[in-house]
């Protein structure tokens, strides 16, 4: 397999495994719905009315998805009844999981420096030394994608990366399988799935 | 001849009681100055199952708490409520509903504050926290300690924390 070719293999796998979910047509949609969200922190400040500001440990969950980091701004919906814009600044890390199309389960994991989500365009967006991470729950298959800026859009249900140089960097890594019972005691060598420096 | 000397004698006697009043009633004195010696003005007290209420002197706004004790720290407060339950609400904005084991009210800074698992209901949200402080004039919050900040579209009726009268809104 060339090169291109594999780059070109990870990158649609990567679209395939962030898309996946949304073209199901539920589970990222409706996490970016929100029925339900809990934010946890040592500090709040701010009108009654809103925005509110949270700092200090701060923790958001709902519907699935669990994000941290050091503080956070909340925008309440114009009729008091939902979300209308976060902002995120410092460590922010994001964890959620979902079922693919084929009834895979993946865990996601994404860095960055910080986040912003609107809820009226449905448009998410991570910047700085972002990293983002997906495991295959079943088979520990990892894709891993490092960039400069990662915009997710509810309404196409689509990802994309970006980079300062435009190199994104991905990669695709199989799980290690099973080293073989040494034969002989003292038989040096690398398992499988190994790389030597 | 006799019948009348002797209404005339009984009318006079049941006058007795009045003018004797009257002659013996004191004349209103002019007030004096409180002397050193005098007791000091009322400084305070407790009143149960009572009602508080600060209005806006400019109508943006209006508070009420209540209370099964309040203890008046001074003729114009500062209260202190045990437990308290207070509304606080802005025309044209859904009510905030708190709840807290203790309320200081500032009557003069139009300042509250509630402390001992408090809880803030406004519209979808609720808020819980050990310690928090409301400007009543600005609406500004601030919540110490860990503070959980709840959104739920499926806060119901039922729930303690919704008012009523948002029924007929939604």
């Amino acid at each position: 397999m060339t090169k291109p070719f594999a780059l070109m293999l990870a990158l649609t796998l990567t679209a395939t495994c962030l898309t996946a979910p949304a073209a199901g047509g539920e589970r990222v949609g409706a996490k970016m719905a929100f029925r339900e969200a809990h934010i946890i922190s040592q500090l709040v400040r701010g009108p009654i009315t809103g925005p509110w500001e949270f700092s200090d440990h701060v923790t958001v969950s709902g519907s699935g998805i669990t994000m941290t980091c050091d503080r956070l701004k909340v925008w309440p919906s114009p009729d008091r009844r939902g979300l209308a814009r976060l902002e995120a600044v410092g460590n922010i890390v994001v964890e959620s999981s979902y079922r693919a199309e084929d009834k895979t389960e993946w865990k996601v994991l994404g860095k960055a420096e910080s986040a912003t989500y609107d809820f009226a365009t449905g448009q998410g967006v991570l910047l700085g030394k972002v990293r983002f991470q997906a495991t295959n729950a079943a088979d520990q298959t990892t894709l891993s994608v490092t960039a400069d800026k990662m915009i997710y859009d509810a309404k196409t249900a689509s990802v994309r990366f970006e980079r300062k140089d435009n190199q994104v960097h991905v990669e695709w890594q199989e799980p290690a399988p099973e080293p073989e019972p040494v034969a002989a005691a003292g038989s040096g060598g690398v398992a499988a799935g190994e790389t030597q420096d | 001849m006799k019948t009348t000397t002797l209404r005339t004698v009984c009318c006079l006697l049941s006058l007795l009681p009045v003018l004797a009043g009257g002659c013996t009633r004191k004349a209103v004195e002019a007030p004096q100055p409180p002397s050193e010696n005098a007791p000091p003005p009322f400084v305070g007290g407790d009143m149960e199952r009572s009602v508080i209420r600060l209005p806006d002197p400019d109508g943006k706004w209006e508070f009420e708490a209540r209370s099964d004790h309040v203890e008046m720290l001074g003729a114009e407060g500062p209260f202190v409520l045990r437990p308290a339950e207070c509304r606080y609400q802005r025309p044209g904005e859904a009510p905030v509903l708190m709840t807290a084991d203790q309320a200081w009210i500032d009557k003069v800074a139009q300042r509250l504050e509630l402390e001992g698992s408090v809880t803030v209901a406004y519209a979808d949200w609720l808020l819980e926290t050990e310690r928090l402080e409301y400007d009543l004039k600005t609406g500004e919050v601030v919540a110490r300690g860990r503070t959980k900040w709840s959104f739920s579209r499926d806060r119901g009726p039922e729930s303690p924390h919704r008012d009523p009268s948002e029924e007929e809104d939604r």
